[in-house]
């Protein structure tokens, strides 16, 4: 193989077998098995060259036609606002009563939401799932009250992924009333929020995730931080650009050994509580106060448990949560403290509660109690918080690559499936995120798009992306809104 | 097909053995090499080929008609329709869209009302590569005018150079003199050029994927799409990141399309040559996309006049004009026509107050670490408009960075690492090159597939995203 001189316009033969060789190592590597796979793409590429082309394309909603589609929403909303009838006959049209069966699906202009009717009659539906959040709505509207919409994800929401844009949707239809619920620790270093900036020091967390605590009593999110005597705080900065914060509630666990918890604005203290008392039950602490600097710290004393903090204003107007669980499924919510979770959604009192749940479910799978214990829950839920409505939202795509064509997992079409019908069961709204980014295999055209709106683990999607799903979701609840609104006008 | 694709690599290898198998008979080699680009070409879009070919033939007969031509008015008149054409495929495909807009936005302001239906435009995708391409013709069309350059009567050999795969999509803008005499000779591929071709390949990549992509998946991405979740702190190393990502991007990609060329025989001129440490801004120019600097001071700067003969005003308006036009060139948005014109008043206080020349002078250390310090900050701070979707977005990363807020959650050990790696890297040029060249050169060849396999699996580990465009490839 060794060449000590290259005649000009001559074979270079040595450096020929150098490529040669390897391109014959690396061939081999890219078609081994499992993790001795070394180039997959490769393999990939080899792959299609010898077969069909890969994955059909998808048309993904591009966002202008969101934006119209909001627009002409909000534009009908207004029409539908003002006093004067001024709204077009087909927008009022009376409704004939027809009989509606309890489950029964409702149709109206809806390409992904699914309402089902919780309460059937002779003379229609009583009660469709979302009504009392859009009830809710409306008195939002008309200034009477804020709206609470808690989102809980997996990573799917992480760092404020949809909620961000859903939450600017909401809010500058109808108010701004500040940022929302949030846990004490960043347990996952992608935890943020887009309008207020936070950070924590000396808390121990305890997750339902991995559920070691006796007590079994975790909070509305899912994760109770924990601390001895004092030392640990967590800070919040609110962007007042973007929002404003007057009053702060504190949701915590009491503890027979309790200590003192702090509330602090701006570097003052404004006030403490004692966290002592026989029985571990949640409480809410709520003062109002000016600044913009926000921090809750454990004093002197005993433990103090802290489940997270609500940043609120007195503006009648909308707060979407965003509390992401990354790794989470369905079922940790599920299978936790049911009596006690219901009074931690009760002190926190959201109208409308969206579970986001489903691609970690793919490499669990669903066991047996996975749907009967999720619909226990939900209904428990639903009984004790009269005013809330549920969402859940079904998982995005995840595919597998097989015969040169990506595929979606059939686990996803089964959860999905699943899910639906836990919906339905319990009296949620069901929106179907996997058909909302376009179907089958739908994550490679969203990976494929510019920019990008899923990354290459075909898996999660993008801040960009969470922004296009977001306002699918917006348009979606809006046209139930409408839809709502018309037969609240026709009664 | 990406120069960071595997697939790219095996489609090199095929060019370089066809190529070489015809070294002989060099009509038979051009046209594999030239046939090859325009399949490299179409690989992106199909659709667009007979653009380029239409640019090269129309240059190609307005060169010939103003070298046959005694006439001045004719030669004139050949030259605009070769530039004409050139900046007309420009000025459809890159810049209508945001010549409409920018003009609705203006009557808007005045009160007028304009209707313009943008969407046909906005439908128009950018060929890749065109901002090259065309650049490349006009050059050439202009040296032949200039009598700088006899025209080249094989429109084979002038389709190569326009064309030519290694430099078509991203560049370096190679000059028409140093190019078409390699394509009329039979070339040879020494120890010493294949060592430098396959060095340059792998520091390339290095730079493209393990800093570049990791770097800006990791920290520049969020900075400035997730602005508001992020510290000043973060906000800061991600501002530095980006330089940095932008760097190793582009000079990655230069440093593949010279290593490319090498193994196929071919010399193209470097691109890049350690900007980090320029002194003033016009060392930064001359260190920095090199090709298009030197293009635009010899076609643009120098034709306004430059600065020869010129009172000071006269040569700040020329310097203001090369640099927005400069900026305008990177992308159709004011905030590239922002970028070019910070850099374009950087350059006139920077003459105005007798520093444009100290890299050619003997100066003190200090002054000397001082004037790196300050045009490297320049050129960070500049980069932020340059890389930000709007104004508003780099107005609210610089706040960002303003709140003093110095939490570091975001920032892992890893893009800390790939960071200094990355100004590190930044500094292998010229020399050092040359010595890395010569220890590569002494391995047997054997042992050179397994050194490749074993960097393509490292390459593979690292790259935590696929296959990564590169920044250059939009302009």
């Amino acid at each position: 193989m060794k060449q000590k001189t290259h005649k000009t316009g001559k074979f270079p033969s040595a450096f020929f077998l150098v490529f040669l060789s390897f391109a014959l190592l690396v061939i081999p590597f890219s078609f081994l098995p499992g993790k001795l796979r070394l180039f997959p793409n490769l393999r990939l590429f080899i792959l299609d060259i010898l077969k069909e082309k890969s994955s059909q394309p998808i048309e993904i909603t591009d966002n202008s036609t969101l934006n119209n589609n909001i627009e002409k929403l909000e534009k009908t909303l207004n029409r539908m606002q003002s006093k004067k009838p001024t709204a077009s006959p087909s927008e009022v049209e009376t409704i004939k009563p027809t009989p509606v069966k309890t489950g029964e699906v409702k149709i109206f202009d809806s390409e992904f939401l699914q309402l089902y009717c919780r309460k059937g009659g002779k003379d229609g539906c009583k009660l469709w799932t979302l009504d009392k959040f859009y009830n809710s709505l409306t008195q939002t509207r008309n200034r009477n009250k804020p709206s609470i919409i808690s989102y809980f994800g997996d990573s799917i929401i992480s760092r404020d992924k949809i909620t961000s844009r859903l939450r600017e949707n909401f809010q500058n239809k109808f108010g701004n009333s500040g940022p929302g619920y949030f846990l004490m620790q960043k347990l996952w270093k992608w935890t943020g929020h887009k309008q207020v900036y936070f950070y924590e020091k000396g808390w121990k967390a305890f997750t339902i995730l991995n559920p070691i605590l006796k007590s079994d009593k975790y909070g509305f999110g899912g994760i109770v931080s924990r601390t001895i005597g004092p030392g640990a705080y967590t800070e919040f900065k609110i962007r007042e650009d973007l929002t404003r914060v007057n009053k702060i509630s504190v949701f915590y666990i009491t503890h027979p050994e309790g200590g003192k918890l702090r509330i602090k604005v701006d570097g003052k203290l404004i006030t403490s509580a004692d966290t002592r008392q026989e029985n571990q039950i949640i409480k809410k602490l709520t003062i109002g106060a000016k600044g913009k600097i926000w921090r809750v710290e454990s004093g002197k004393g005993g433990v103090v448990q802290i489940a997270g903090v609500s940043l609120e204003n007195n503006n009648p107007g909308v707060i979407v949560d965003s509390i992401s669980l990354t790794g989470g499924r369905l079922i940790h919510l599920a299978n936790s403290n049911h009596n006690h979770y219901a009074r931690a959604v009760s002190q926190r009192n959201p109208q409308l509660m969206i579970l986001h749940f489903g691609v970690n479910e793919v490499d669990t799978g669903m066991k047996e109690n996975y749907a009967s214990r999720a619909i226990t829950l939900l209904k428990h839920l639903l009984a004790t918080n009269k005013q809330m409505s549920c969402l859940i939202m079904g998982p995005t795509d995840k595919v597998t690559k097989s015969g040169g064509k990506y595929h979606t997992l059939k686990i996803i079409k089964k959860i999905i499936k699943v899910q639906k019908n836990i919906a339905r069961k319990s009296g949620c709204a069901f929106f179907n995120s996997w058909e909302a980014m376009g179907g089958e295999a739908s994550i490679v055209s969203w990976h494929n798009h510019r920019p990008r709106l899923a990354v290459s683990d075909l898996t999660h999607i993008t801040d960009a992306g969470g922004k296009k799903m977001a306002s699918i979701l917006y348009v979606n609840l809006i046209k139930g809104y409408v839809e709502y609104l018309k037969e609240e006008k026709s009664k | 097909m990406f120069f960071n694709s595997i697939v790219y690599f095996f489609f090199l290898g095929g060019v370089f053995t066809l190529s070489w198998l015809a070294a002989e008979r060099i009509r038979v080699r051009n046209f594999i090499l030239l046939v090859s680009s325009l399949v490299f070409y179409s690989a992106w879009d199909p659709r667009y080929l007979p653009l380029i070919i239409t640019a090269v033939f129309i240059t190609w007969i307005s060169a010939g008609k103003i070298s046959e031509s005694s006439s001045s008015k004719a030669r004139k008149l050949w030259l605009f329709l070769g530039i004409f054409t050139a900046l007309s495929i420009l000025a459809i495909f890159k810049y209508a869209s945001f010549s409409v807009t920018s003009a609705s936005y203006f009557l808007d302001i005045f009160g007028l009302e304009p209707d313009f239906n943008t969407r046909i435009l906005k439908k128009i995708v950018l060929p890749v590569g065109i901002s090259f391409y065309t650049f490349q013709a006009m050059s050439y069309t202009i040296d032949v005018y200039r009598n700088d350059l006899k025209h080249e009567k094989s429109f084979l050999n002038y389709a190569l150079y326009v064309s030519f795969f290694p430099q078509l999509v991203a560049g370096p803008i190679v000059r028409a003199t140093d190019f078409i005499p390699q394509v009329k000779k039979q070339v040879k591929l020494d120890r010493e050029l294949y060592a430098k071709g396959i060095i340059l390949i792998l520091i390339g990549l290095f730079k493209k994927v393990a800093i570049a992509d990791f770097i800006a998946v990791n920290l520049v991405d969020r900075v400035f799409e997730s602005t508001t979740m992020m510290s000043s702190l973060e906000s800061l190393v991600g501002v530095y990141g980006y330089t940095l990502q932008i760097y190793c991007d582009f000079s990655g990609y230069s440093d593949i399309a010279i290593g490319s060329a090498a193994l196929l025989g071919f010399y193209i001129p470097k691109n890049f040559d350690a900007p980090f440490i320029s002194s003033n801004l016009s060392e930064f120019w001359e260190r920095w996309h090199i090709s298009l600097s030197s293009w635009l001071r010899d076609y643009l700067y120098i034709p306004l006049g430059g600065s020869r003969n010129n009172t000071k005003w006269k040569t700040s308006r020329n310097l203001m004009i090369t640099m927005v036009l400069g900026g305008l060139w990177h992308g159709a948005a004011w905030t590239f026509v922002f970028w070019g014109s910070l850099h374009g008043i950087g350059l006139v206080v920077s003459r105005w107050l007798g520093f444009n020349s100290l890299h050619k002078k003997k100066i003190a250390l200090p002054l000397k670490i001082f004037g790196v310090f300050l045009t490297f900050n320049f050129t960070v701070f500049a980069f932020i408009f340059f890389r930000a979707a709007t104004f508003s977005r780099a107005l609210q990363v610089l706040k960002n960075i303003s709140r003093l807020e110095m939490s570091f959650v975001n920032l892992p050990a890893t893009v800390i690492i790939a960071i200094i790696a990355g100004y590190l890297i930044h500094l292998v040029s010229g020399p050092i090159l040359k010595r890395i060249t010569v220890v590569y050169q002494k391995i047997p060849l054997w042992v050179h597939p397994l050194l490749m396999f074993a960097f393509a699996f490292f390459l593979q580990k690292v790259a935590i995203t696929d296959v990564v465009p590169f920044i250059y490839f939009q302009f």
